[in-house]
């Protein structure tokens, strides 16, 4: 009979059952002071790919909080400082057409195993991906190496020659330089090599030591719960001089869950440092009530690090309802930025006018894009102005106070990701105030919406330039104006063929060529005359870190890297072995 | 006819996440494309490589018969979005904690809802039973995971006494020890008691009506003419009739079990099934979907079939051959 006792008992079957997910061994502890914990966010609120470590997976978000800082690049970029970090390679030098690039490797660098990391591995690296991106097309990055590499060649032992399809001043940028979400991984080839299908191979054996890279960990444990990378006993980098041997002594990665049990671990120095926590108030109070915790800009605003995706509205330019350019312009007016900025991120933000996000290497097109934002509204709040272009449009108010033309009211869905709901009721409501029968919508679909073109307005940001204004310009070149359905992350869907020539004009030249400059005052005359989208403000990364156990931490008096440990550049290999214990 | 509700529920399983327009590769192509090295711009062209690299361009009918032939296997493939780890092995790591937590969790809450129903019901006129039963309603009205949070402000936040979520130590590492047991314990405690206190009132609600229908029938005067002890009476004569439609929920409800407390699993981190499928869900894994909802169709057939053996344990009335059979 099914009674009480048989109850309990199944009860402590289950309990019992429970501890059967656990390993039975054990692993040496390591004190917390000597210990580095994240708490990192992933979609679930466990990991859900254990034992995944392939750097060109699609499924490998597990990995990209964690492991993917044990890997090092040829060279780092420091976006704070404009600089490159030479890393694994020592140089590299174009042709004088851009045509190839020679890339020097550094002697000395040895992988995990003790092999030697060598130009072999490079080439192997690049062979593989370029050789996906022809065929299976199911690696990140294949794709694109593909369309831009002709061929690999060894030159000597220290040496490779990378052949463009086209010359491409940018290449090395592109691909062989790691700073925000840009970069490749390098492989060891005497691994990977008998890896079969590399889609499926998941680069991870504790007992081997995989996987297996030039960085000064080694990975001993991948649960559902934690990431383990113990500091080894030996670096290239530090023997090299390039950097000292980490202090830390182990770094463990978990899970963070939802940003609300982020920030309450962090504010109870259970960890040490968080994913960006976005809403400036929660950063606020953070730093006011816990004096162990810092930011990038430490207690001030806008308590984070600039990242590379400052916000715009966009306009659909697939759809006929934004054809007209005066329309563009009145939104433009519309906007009251510092409005927006004061309620959605209290105060700690900046307003922008150019898709350009505000790295100081970019300040001289921002400064040179100034008067035309100025001559073509963008960026200026001015309702009278808004309303004015609104009648030369064609559109008056109808009873309701919404603008109108031929019979038709203005109304329009914003759509946007989760993470632009704080601006978004606000966008919708100031053009709501000025005419426009404008609301905010965000749901699960929003993403699939504005990726395929099938929304009105989208709030969205931008994964352009970082160091010259290329990146940026090339977004709205008619090549990504997408049909619509066909899916693109980059949503303006607008296309200009005056502007397009420009662009391939800049695409030509040296980022550091001088005619830039003008170029790039005649692409954005274009663009601002033909209000593209309607700039917002920047985008910050507000990334709490903990004093408690670990100081040196990156900031504004000490920018020597960027703090965003997500980044799949695996840029927060830089930082790991600069903090020092607290005690 | 077991056979027969499982490729029921399972065809169902099928079909209905297939009738949304999506594409499980494009979603999570574009989730990655916001912060990898998926190309923005070569969505289309990556989608169209694992569409055919995980048989979605096929057919849906041919697709459909290696679903069938796959369920009756027991293998569930690859997951599309956590690829190359498998539906297997993913509801393996969940299994446990689920296990662990909602079975204990709904049994506890089962047997102690139904105690307090049958002795609220049997005794009506008792205080305690008075007080106790109108706040055990309220309770029952609250949701799992909101009573969570509420345990989480007052017991872990305030108090400091139980961890705020996770199913151990952040930086403990699980062995076979009394200690780290303990630990898992202590973790467990907080959504445990979420569950428990929000479900025991809805067996006692249930428990309680039972038994003032049973208190009416004539078998019950019949007993009480005969002179039996009153703990007999409530025991042998009472609770032993008015449990059968419990045991009945009780089966019902362990296909509940897993996807009933998904917030419970978010709001304490806790890395159970229900937090597995939803996630799932959002991202249209169909393998994995299919995966969970065919565990869940089993679980539930299984334990209907496990209900209709043991019923004539139960109630003798039922048996084939038995004394009323």
């Amino acid at each position: 009979m099914f009674n009480r006792r048989t109850a309990m008992s199944c009860a402590s079957v289950a309990v019992v059952t429970a501890f059967t997910g656990m390993s039975a061994w054990s692993q040496t502890a390591v004190p917390r002071n000597r210990t580095l914990i994240v708490a990192g966010q992933v979609e679930a609120p466990v990991y859900r790919n254990v034992g995944l470590a392939n750097p060109y997976s699609i499924n490998n978000e597990d990995y990209r909080v964690s492991i993917i800082n044990m890997f090092e690049p040829l060279f780092y970029y420091n976006s704070n400082k404009d600089e490159v970090i030479p890393w694994l390679a020592t140089g590299f030098e174009y042709a004088a057409d851009f045509s190839a690039v020679t890339v020097k490797m550094r002697d000395g660098a040895t992988w995990s195993d003790g092999r030697p990391f060598t130009v072999d591995d490079v080439i192997f690296t690049l062979d593989m991906l370029i050789e996906n991106g022809k065929g299976k097309k199911d690696l990140l990055n294949g794709a694109g190496l593909a369309a831009a590499v002709k061929a690999v060649t060894k030159v000597d032992g220290q040496t490779v020659r990378i052949d463009l399809n086209q010359p491409d001043p940018r290449f090395v940028f592109k691909f062989l330089i790691n700073y925000f979400d840009v970069g490749l991984q390098w492989l060891p080839a005497h691994i990977w090599k008998d890896a079969g299908d590399p889609a499926a191979f998941r680069n991870f054996d504790i007992a081997k030591g995989w996987p297996v890279t030039t960085g000064p960990w080694t990975v001993t444990r991948f649960t559902d719960n934690q990431v383990f990378m113990d500091r080894r006993a030996e670096w290239w980098a530090a023997r090299a001089g390039l950097a000292p041997m980490p202090e830390i002594q182990r770094v463990i990665t978990i899970p963070g869950g939802t940003r609300d049990r982020m920030a309450q671990m962090i504010a109870s120095n259970q960890v040490d440092i968080i994913n960006d926590v976005q809403i400036a108030e929660v950063v606020r109070q953070l730093v006011t009530q816990n004096p162990k915790i810092t930011t990038f800009t430490g207690t001030n605003p806008p308590y984070g690090a600039r990242d590379w995706w400052p916000t715009s509205l966009y306009f659909n330019h697939k759809s006929g309802k934004w054809a007209d350019v005066n329309v563009r312009r009145a939104i433009n007016h519309y906007l009251d930025r510092k409005q927006l900025i004061n309620t959605a991120y209290a105060g700690a933000s900046e307003a922008t006018f150019s898709p350009f996000p505000g790295f100081g290497s970019l300040k001289p097109s921002i400064d040179a894009v100034k008067p035309l934002a100025d001559k073509y509204g963008i960026g200026v709040f001015d309702r009278a102005k808004g309303d004015q272009l609104m009648v030369t449009a064609g559109y008056k108010k109808n009873a309701g106070g919404i603008w109108e033309k031929d019979g038709q009211a203005l109304a329009a869905v914003i759509d946007a990701i989760p993470i632009l709901n704080a601006i978004g009721p606000i966008v919708a409501q100031q053009l709501k105030n000025s005419g426009i029968d404008a609301s905010f919508r965000s749901t699960p679909e929003s993403r699939a919406i504005m990726r395929d073109g099938k929304y009105d307005l989208t709030l969205f940001g931008h994964r352009g330039s970082i160091s010259d204004p290329y990146a940026t310009l090339e977004m709205y070149h008619s090549r990504n104006a997408f049909e619509v359905g066909r899916p693109t992350l980059f949503p303006a869907r607008w296309s200009n063929t005056d502007y397009d020539k420009i662009v391939d004009e800049i695409g030509k030249l040296a980022p550091d060529n001088p005619k830039i400059g003008e170029l790039v005052i005649a692409a954005m005359d274009i663009w601002m005359r033909e209000a593209v989208e309607a700039p917002i403000s920047e985008w910050y990364h507000r990334v709490p870190m903990n004093q408690t156990y670990w100081t040196g931490w990156p900031s504004e008096q000490n920018p020597y890297m960027q703090p965003t440990f997500w980044y799949t550049s695996g840029s927060f290999g830089y930082v790991l072995p600069r903090l020092k214990p607290a005690n | 006819m077991v056979l027969a509700v499982v490729w029921a529920a399972g065809t169902l399983n099928f079909f209905i996440p297939r009738m949304a327009p999506k594409n499980p590769i494009a979603e999570k192509l574009t989730q990655m494309a916001g912060t990898s090295g998926v190309d923005p711009t070569k969505i289309q062209e990556m989608s169209e490589a694992f569409n055919a690299k995980f048989g979605l361009d096929r057919p849906l009918w041919q697709q459909y018969f290696s679903y069938l032939g796959d369920m009756a296997q027991f293998d569930f493939g690859y997951s599309i979005t956590k690829y190359p780890v498998r539906v297997a092995d993913l509801i393996a790591a969940a299994l446990p904690w689920t296990l662990g937590l909602m079975i204990s969790t709904t049994l506890i809450a089962f047997v102690l809802g139904t105690l307090l129903g049958a002795a609220a019901g049997w005794n009506r006129d008792s205080r305690i039973l008075q007080i106790l039963s109108p706040l055990i309603m309220v309770f029952s009205a609250i949701p799992f995971y909101l009573l969570g949070l509420v345990l989480i402000y007052f017991l872990a936040a305030k108090a400091g006494w139980f961890p705020i979520s996770g199913g151990h130590g952040i930086v403990s590492i699980p062995e076979w020890s009394w200690e780290f047991g303990r630990e898992v314990l202590h973790h467990a405690v907080l959504p445990s008691l979420s569950i428990i206190i929000a479900s025991i009132g809805t067996w006692a609600i249930g428990m309680r009506g039972m038994m003032v229908s049973v208190q009416g029938e004539d078998y019950m005067t019949f007993a009480e003419a005969k002179g039996l002890k009153p703990w007999r009476l409530f025991l042998r004569y009472g609770m032993r009739n008015a449990l059968l439609p419990q045991a009945t929920a009780l089966a019902l409800y362990f296909g509940q079990v897993v996807t009933g407390a998904v917030l419970v699993e978010i709001v304490f981190s806790y890395p159970g099934l229900g937090s597995l499928l939803l996630d799932s869900i959002k991202l249209f894994d169909f393998p994995t979907i299919y995966g969970i909802v065919f565990i869940l169709t089993l679980t539930v057939a299984l334990s209907m079939l496990a209900i209709d053996l043991i019923y004539p344990l139960l109630d003798p009335r039922v048996r084939v051959g038995g004394r009323n059979g």
